[in-house]
């Protein structure tokens, strides 16, 4: 929306712009964003590589997503899908191919053209080959052909949903430049250090452990765009420096949760500064208990049901997450249109019937009022996978199950759980990626090698299960895909293999300052070319 | 030596006997802990963060899951007083056994025994606690034994320290005529006389590791299936700036029990040594 509407330069942007940016902060959408400043923001880690087309994660996304552009962005509403680098796409019926129009008049930062070339480069060389989920999603890509420097045709050998395709392209179709790539060693080339884009922003300086500077790009596609001069990120690992920050005004944003939930609703009571989870719709995270099968109670679907009627997780949601976020009703979150749905099995907060379940599958108390012990290792990366942890151990020690809580650093942490096998429950915060097929389904189809993070490690195969996903891989309807999809909640919520809790988003605390911003579903991971600041 | 006059001398010292009395309740409190507060410390029994005397059921309060802070508090010092205690005599124990063994032989013996203590003495006791809990895994125990293995030169020293003197007199001597082996003379000749200076430090000892130990599980490396002091302060640490209390009450407690400690080794060493001791 903003980026359409054509701004001369120095003139204000008038209130009706905000239309996005209003139901954020009411006052604010009338505030007057001018061009021009430097806009402040907290960064809480740095990633060793910016190049978004080989790690698509968030964190590198919160950098580089100014420098380097996807095929597409996500809005909400209509098709989903913003035009960025590519202007169009159409579907062949078949499934496979998808022909994309490139956008014309675009140039690299250092001043070469921009191509379809780049973009069958990118796709064939980078996302097929390294991009950790792209070698999922796009396994089945041919070949890119470009007849013209306009026209990048997408060639399956088999056919592929294109819905798959299109969801994917947000994250999924960040584009280098083939000039400065081709015939190197991909992951080592220095411009991994110092990212050449097309983005609004060119990337200036990084300080490591201070600071990483993008500068406003003069010869930007989209004209009179992007309106501030620079963005400033200052690298703040500690979450109450980053609130005492906004606080004396040094920050205009922090994103990701970067101060706690705790201070983020003291901070939501300052006066000009607001607290959100909205532009966060796209990667919303759910705090899932993993549970590793090879324990023989834990196989036993009466157990798993047993420990999700000893959860509660209105007090969870309540206490740890302090109201960010929801009740979580299955593996897809209620922001996951159109596969979303509320169709499946109830697990309401029920101790006795905890109890009954675990008595029926023959696991009575002992004399020392316990049934069994598990191990459970809570992530370490979120506040809130930590502090459920805390909340079910003593959730399941009132149902007779004697739990102990196991802490690991991050590394440590990945190799007992995706790779050893050595625990018994996990706490763990799993992405919903604006498709089940890219993240989602991964976590419980068999077959996954031990060793690859955030997938099936828990030892749990069910061949109906397996069959439905591939089923809906390969369905090029979408709505029989979205059928699929459908069934594949109800299976996961009836079997229960691991056990979703509570979505909850990340939270943003941004200065009133800030005009146009957390408008788009994947926001702090967009391209910011239409922020300013008042 | 004159063991009446030393305790007529601790009892003068005022600062000694208050940290004894404070010290003498929080090993009380310890010690009635299940009593007082049977159950799980860690269990959620009531409204997340209650605040101080508003619900008398929790006079301190509760943490952010709604944990009875008197009640961890009380467990907590159980925690810390075990890490303190357990740590202070691993350390003292393997400090005489390395110190004396040096000072009484010398030599070679000693020299590489030194050495040792100094390899120990150059890296940072905290940091390498750190590495010692990452790799033994956090628990109160591997705590105790960590902090035992990065405190120990200090007695070794003083241990070493005493014996190149001791070993010269002539009682010594006199044991030596009469043809005792070296392990008689040193555990039960040399090392008795040496021992005063030795457990004036293992106050000293005890008061760090109750500090190392918060400081650890401050850090997320302490043991989280149980309450301990350091750990609800770091529970607290996120909402510092909106419940206070959380943090500040578990920190007053160490300030008070480590100060107490500090009293009492304080008192102990003025009784120790008359001459200095009597102002």
């Amino acid at each position: 929306m903003a980026s359409r509407s054509r701004v001369t330069r120095r003139t204000v942007i008038k209130g009706a712009l905000g239309a996005a940016g209003s139901s954020f902060i009411p006052g604010a959408a009338f505030a007057q964003g001018k061009r021009g400043g430097v806009l402040m923001v907290a960064a809480d880690s740095e990633a060793t590589n910016w190049n978004g087309a080989i790690a698509a994660s968030n964190g590198v996304f919160f950098v580089t997503s100014k420098v380097l552009e996807p095929l597409a962005d996500q809005i909400s509403g209509g098709s989903g899908l913003k035009p960025v680098l590519a202007t169009s796409w159409t579907p062949a019926a078949d499934g496979r191919s998808i022909t994309f129009q490139i956008r014309q008049g675009v140039k690299w930062h250092d001043g070469k053209d921009f191509s379809s070339a780049d973009v069958a480069f990118s796709a064939m060389e980078v996302w097929k080959k390294l991009q950790n989920f792209g070698r999922v999603v796009f396994k089945d890509l041919e070949a890119v052909e470009t007849p013209n420097p306009q026209t990048a045709v997408f060639k399956f050998s088999k056919p592929i949903p294109s819905q798959l395709i299109l969801n994917a392209l947000p994250a999924l179709s960040t584009v280098i430049p083939k000039h400065l790539y081709e015939g190197t060693e991909i992951a080592q080339n220095p411009a991994n250090q110092k990212p050449v884009g097309t983005g609004p922003f060119t990337f200036a300086e990084q300080k490591r452990g201070e600071f990483i500077r993008l500068e406003r790009n003069p010869n930007y596609w989209s004209q009179n765009q992007p309106m501030v001069d620079r963005i400033l990120y200052r690298v703040m690992a500690d979450k109450g420096a980053t609130a005492a920050a906004h606080e004396s005004g040094d920050l205009h944003l922090s994103c990701f949760s970067a101060v706690s939930t705790a201070d983020a609703v003291r901070l939501s009571k300052v006066k000009g500064l607001s607290v959100s989870t909205k532009g966060y719709e796209g990667i919303l995270y759910t705090c899932t208990v993993e549970v590793n099968h090879k324990r023989k109670e834990l196989a036993d679907v009466r157990v798993r049901r047993a420990i999700r009627h000893a959860i509660d997780p209105k007090f969870l949601l309540d206490t740890v997450f302090q109201g960010f976020g929801a009740i979580a009703t299955g593996p897809i979150p209620a922001s996951g249109a159109p596969f979303y749905t509320t169709d499946v099995a109830q697990y309401p907060f029920d101790p006795a019937k905890a109890e009954a379940l675990l008595d029926e599958a023959g696991y009575k108390k002992g004399s020392d009022g316990n049934r069994f012990a598990l191990k459970i290792l809570p992530a370490p990366f979120f506040e809130q996978t930590r502090l459920t942890g805390d909340y079910l151990r003593q959730a399941l020690r009132r149902i007779g199950i004697d739990a102990q809580i196991e802490t690991n650093d991050a590394p440590g942490h990945i190799a007992k759980v995706y790779k050893d096998h050595a625990y018994d429950l996990a706490i763990a915060a799993l992405v919903y990626r604006n498709d089940p097929a890219i993240s989602t389904t991964v976590l419980y189809r068999s077959g996954t090698p031990a060793g690859v993070p955030f997938a099936n490690q828990y030892s749990y195969v069910d061949a109906d299960m397996d069959k439905l996903i591939d089923q809906a891989a390969s369905e090029i309807n979408a709505d029989e895909r979205t059928k699929l999809y459908v069934a594949f909640q109800k299976k996961v919520m009836t079997d229960l293999p691991i056990i979703p809790l509570i979505d909850f988003p990340f939270l943003s605390v941004v200065s009133d300052k800030v005009v146009n911003h957390h408008n788009t579903p994947r926001w702090p991971c967009s391209s910011w070319a239409d922020v300013s600041l008042a | 030596m004159m063991h009446r006059g030393f305790a007529e001398r601790f009892k003068t010292n005022r600062g000694g006997i208050a940290g004894l009395v404070i010290l003498g309740l929080v090993i009380l409190v310890a010690a009635a802990a299940p009593l007082l507060f049977p159950g799980d410390p860690l269990d959620i029994v009531g409204r997340p963060l209650t605040e101080p005397f508003e619900d008398w059921r929790f006079p301190l309060g509760t943490d952010r899951l709604g944990r009875d802070i008197l009640s961890g508090l009380a467990h907590g010092a159980r925690a810390s007083l075990f890490v303190g205690l357990v740590a202070a005599l691993g350390a003292i124990l393997i400090g005489i056994l390395i110190g004396s063994v040096a000072g009484y032989f010398g030599g070679w013996i000693d020299e590489s025994l030194m050495r040792l203590t100094e390899t120990f003495q150059t890296v940072p006791a905290f940091i390498l606690a750190l590495a010692l809990i990452a790799v033994m895994g956090p628990g109160v125990v591997s705590i105790a034994i960590a902090i035992a293995l990065v405190s120990w030169t200090g007695p070794a020293r003083i241990t070493r320290a005493e014996f190149l003197t001791l070993k010269q007199r002539e009682f010594v001597a006199a044991s030596r005529v009469l043809g005792q082996g070296d392990s008689h003379i040193i555990f039960q000749d040399i090392l008795p006389n040496a021992l005063a200076p030795i457990i004036v430090l293992g106050s000293v000892i005890v008061a760090s590791a109750i500090l190392i130990e918060s400081a650890l599980s401050y850090l997320g490396l302490g043991d989280p299936n149980r309450a301990t002091w350091g750990q609800m302060i770091a529970s607290g640490r996120s909402v510092f700036r909106s419940a206070w209390y959380v943090s500040a009450i578990p920190g007053f407690a160490i300030l008070l029990t480590v100060l107490a400690v500090s009293l009492v080794g304080e008192g102990l060493t003025d009784a120790a040594n008359p001459r200095t001791g009597r102002r």
